[in-house]
């Protein structure tokens, strides 16, 4: 007789490792709902597991809560590495659904494939089956896509730290006729290498699901994270994973390569050392310029003077829009004129679009001066001083008008970085330039969705500044809502999303993205061959986000991409901020 | 972490005027604004300083802004920078470059070593080029750009534009309809036959959104006759959410207050979910008074329809986005709030 030996290669992760294999589910599978001789019985294990075909299989093997798998119970075959399918003999009785079964101490019949039988206290409930075993769709690491985690053709494997980090399945479950689900309390996660856990170290091979904290589980999808009483061995590792439906059949496993690097102060982006988390301070301050407009066929450009005016050149730009003005309503709320509303408004908007787009990762921004200089500084090390800064600024000192802002790019956020500067021999101008953002604007075509606001308030087109047209007042507080009021909600909106999306983009620079090059070594920066429009520094991923929408980090952005919703950071920038992944050696 | 890597880095971030990602996207813009435009090819490099690089460009062929004889330019680069567009070593590609004397001068570079210049960094100024010059078709365009500069007419130029706005070349149609929709002037040099080419591929267009996009909004800028039933009949085959905005915009844009009443009518005769869903969310683009009122129609005969509510936060409205929070509240209310909109 044949020995029904399963191929460790695709399953990996469980076998020889003196690890004995446990029993994860049990599916009976008959012509009717009673069993009988020659209907069959699959009982699923953590790992790969060998069992010769015609062996019989009595008490000395598998133990039932009640009743008998009956005389002459054998060994049919193997349906997957990790099952064992038995054929059940004359005068078998249990209850589907209430019989409970578990290896017996004696058993020598189903092993792993180094010669571990299995032996486990766990038993389970023998369930029907139906007919269908589960599939793994997606086996990833903190939702990042697979184009991006290491399996995609950019190559490259993730690498993530020890612990804090979570694991994502997808399944599906397609039995017929009624599919009885994936259940996910059921799932077998397995290491290549030991772990650390609250119960000691677990051995390469163990389920590891009893270590991780479940966060989410769906009839389609489910995520664990590793706490931090879990922790990973450094290195190379494997994970494995299976999951299990409701009648017990078990998928076939799916793996994933990552690499576990422990943390140093110099490669965690935002380290808690001396500072508790990273603070960006947006400065308003810059006063170089001034601005006025000249009209064009079809709209208006902005000219730039290069002398200051006394008055921030954020503020220059705000009153060529038409969002301040000159004579503004006193006492709107409370005793907060027109253009105290507006920019109060404009500020918590940017404030609010960079906490969402930062959610999760230990960074918040400010306006408000914290303690502390970067004197002349460019940079200082990052356990120095509280803060980081860039300037919320008028233009680009570029000429043609083209550039939306310039930071410094910090791998691993080694330091903090005064995004402040202005042009000297070795640098231009750094900051985000909301001239750029309304020179282009202004000049766009009169229906484009920036016009569409602006053309209203703009007084180079035509327009009448927030706070000089009658009723403003009452449109500010939300009494009034007509198309006025509506231009005024979302050109304040829009424009603060937009200068958002470009702070947390250069913000995104100095904090270590995009490094270029596949993970480890960077986060796919600067590969326009997997990633067609990037360039140096950046990732173009939009064929990843919702019609739309675009990566944080991509080399290109325009009105209408940075307002839309679905822009965002994509799934690997996302858990770099997060912590959940990290590049460097 | 390797030390390099810990070197200051200053990463431009360059502006995009309209919303898709292509490879010419920004061109056009480049190519007028530039001083020099040409074929050229990067044959040397050499160290100024620990922070600036000197680019030798070999001219190929000069198409604008260079002057007689000139068969070289020098690029000024700072290696610590983190520049978008850089010369790439030994390739043949379409240079927009401008004059970078100021920032020579601030650098310290010898007078007599240059012209210098920048690259442009307008996303996609710096495209490969075919080895057949001739036929290459951005090369077409950007000759096309620098013919009108040296005086070209402007009914030759349209000419010669719409027949790229309309032909098979995906970056190079895309630039040619955004340039059409940013030139009212150029714009009007087009014939009945060439508007109607152009409204015909609006509503026709199926696979490239964005060029589709492009030419809604050319269509919108000319007010042409047939605009917003291009853009509705558009909709019946692209489903796609950026197109469905763009047509709400564009609607408000044509019709004012009155954008929603031709989508509203199309929604009645719409069975098909997806279209259904399209439309509605054209509906919230509009974000007009009308369009919140409907909405808010529909939001109470179903609180579970997802069409409807990103239909409401299309609108944006903070009436519209409370109904999708808190949908019975806003649901009652709908008929007593802002009444004299």
């Amino acid at each position: 007789m044949a020995a029904l030996a399963a191929a460790c290669g695709g399953g990996g992760g469980g076998g020889g490792d003196g690890v004995a294999p446990r029993l994860v589910g049990a599916a009976f599978a008959g012509i009717g709902p009673t069993p009988l001789q020659n209907d069959l019985l699959v009982l699923s294990c953590s790992e790969d597991v060998t069992a010769t075909a015609g062996t019989a299989v009595g008490t000395n093997v598998m133990t039932l809560s009640s009743g008998s798998l009956g005389t002459g119970c054998i060994v049919q075959d193997q349906p997957t590495t990790r099952s064992v399918r038995l054929r059940l003999g004359s005068g078998v009785s249990f209850t589907p659904g209430v019989t409970t079964i578990a290896f017996a101490p004696t058993n020598s019949v189903i092993k792993d494939t180094s010669g571990n039988a299995g032996t486990g206290t766990d038993t389970v409930v023998i369930g029907d089956s139906d007919g269908a075993a589960p599939t793994i769709g997606n086996l990833t690491l903190n939702a990042i896509d697979s184009v991006l985690n290491g399996t995609g053709p950019a190559g490259g494997t993730l690498q993530v730290p020890q612990n804090g980090w979570n694991i994502d399945v997808a399944y599906a479950d397609t039995g017929a006729p009624t599919p009885l689900g994936v259940d996910a309390t059921r799932t077998q996660i397995t290491a290549s290498v030991a772990v650390g856990t609250s119960a000691g170290t677990q051995p390469a091979g163990a389920n590891l699901t009893p270590f991780l904290v479940p966060v989410v589980a769906t009839s389609t999808a489910a995520r664990w994270n590793v706490p931090a009483a879990t922790s990973f061995g450094t290195g190379p590792v494997t994970l494995t994973v299976s999951v299990v439906d409701g009648g017990g059949l078990q998928s076939a496993p799916a793996t994933f390569h990552l690499t576990v690097h422990a943390w140093t102060d110099a490669l965690r982006p935002f380290e808690t050392t001396v500072n508790s988390q990273q603070v960006w301070l947006i400065d308003t301050t810059r006063d170089v310029e001034s601005f006025t407009t000249s009209p064009i066929i079809g709209g208006a450009t902005i000219n730039i003077v290069t002398t200051p005016n006394g008055r921030g050149d954020w503020l220059d730009i705000l009153f060529v829009l038409g969002l301040q003005s000159t004579t503004p309503i006193p006492n709107v709320i409370g005793n907060q004129n027109s253009n105290d509303v507006v920019l109060q408004r404009f500020q918590a908007a940017i404030l609010s679009n960079l906490g969402a787009l930062y959610a999760g990762a230990n960074v918040t921004f400010t306006f408000t001066q914290p303690s502390g200089s970067f004197g002349s500084n460019s940079s200082v090390p990052y356990a120095s001083l509280g803060y980081s800064q860039i300037c919320l600024g008028g233009s680009d000192d570029n000429g043609a008008a083209d550039i939306l802002g310039v930071a410094q790019l910090d791998p691993n956020n080694q330091r903090q970085n005064n995004d402040c500067l202005l042009e000297s021999p070795n640098n231009v101008r750094l900051g985000v330039f909301l001239h750029t953002i309304a020179n282009d604007g202004l000049e766009s075509p009169v229906g484009s969705a920036f016009r569409r606001n602006f053309n209203s308030l703009a007084p180079a087109l035509g327009g009448t500044p927030v706070g000089n047209a009658s009723g403003d007042d009452n449109r500010l507080t939300g009494t009034t809502v007509d198309l006025r009021s509506g231009a005024i909600d979302n050109g304040i909106a829009e424009l603060a999303r937009f200068a958002a999306v470009v702070l947390a983009h250069e913000c995104g620079h100095s904090v270590g993205l995009v490094m270029n090059g596949a993970m480890p070594v960077g986060l796919y920066g600067g590969d326009p061959v997997n990633f067609p429009g990037s360039t140096d520094g950046h990732i173009d991923t939009r064929f990843l986000f919702p019609s739309g929408g675009t990566n944080v980090m991509s080399p290109l952005l325009s009105y209408v991409l940075a307002t839309d919703s679905h822009t965002a950071f994509n799934s690997l920038n996302l858990a770099y901020l997060r912590e959940q992944a990290f590049y460097g050696n | 972490m390797a030390t390099d890597m810990r070197t200051l880095r200053v990463l431009p971030f360059v502006l995009v005027a309209c919303a898709p990602v292509a490879l010419a996207q920004d061109l056009r813009k480049a190519l007028t604004e530039a001083d020099v435009v040409a074929v050229a090819r990067a044959v040397g490099k050499t160290a100024f300083s620990e922070d600036v690089e000197l680019h030798r460009l070999q001219l190929v062929e000069p198409l604008r802004g260079a002057r007689d004889g000139q068969t070289t330019a020098v690029v000024v680069d700072w290696p610590k920078l983190s520049l978008h567009n850089r010369p790439s070593p030994r390739q043949t590609r379409l240079y927009c470059l401008q004059d970078a004397t100021r920032e020579a001068q601030r650098i310290g570079l010898p007078a007599d070593g240059g012209p210098y210049y920048r690259m442009s960094a307008r996303a996609g100024s710096n495209p490969l080029v075919g080895q057949d010059l001739a036929a290459d078709p951005i090369l077409r365009f950007a000759r096309t750009l620098a013919d009108a500069e040296r005086g070209a007419t402007p009914a030759d130029t349209a000419n010669a534009l719409a027949a790229m706005a309309l032909g098979q070349d995906a970056a190079v149609r895309l630039e040619a309809t955004r340039l059409f929709a940013e030139r009212p002037l150029l714009r009007a040099r087009l014939s009945p036959p060439q508007w109607s080419d152009l409204l015909g591929r609006t509503s026709g267009e199926t696979a490239d959104i964005d060029y589709k996009i492009a030419l809604a909004e050319l269509c919108a800028e000319q007010r042409l006759d047939g605009t917003v039933d291009a853009l509705l009949v558009g909709l019946g085959s692209v489903k796609d959410p950026a197109y469905a905005r763009t047509v709400g915009r564009l609607c408000a844009f044509l019709r004012g207050e009155d954008a929603a009443e031709p989508l509203l009518q199309r929604l009645q005769t719409t069975g098909d979910q997806p279209t259904r869903a399209a439309l509605l969310l054209a509906v919230g683009a509009t974000r007009t008074a009308k369009a919140l009122d409907a909405l808010l129609q529909f939001k109470q005969r179903a609180t579970e329809d997802a069409a409807v509510d990103a239909a409401l936060q299309e609108h944006g409205s903070q009436r519209a986005k409370d109904a999708v929070l808190r949908p019975g509240k806003d649901g009652k209310d709908a008929d007593n709030k802002d009444a004299g909109k």
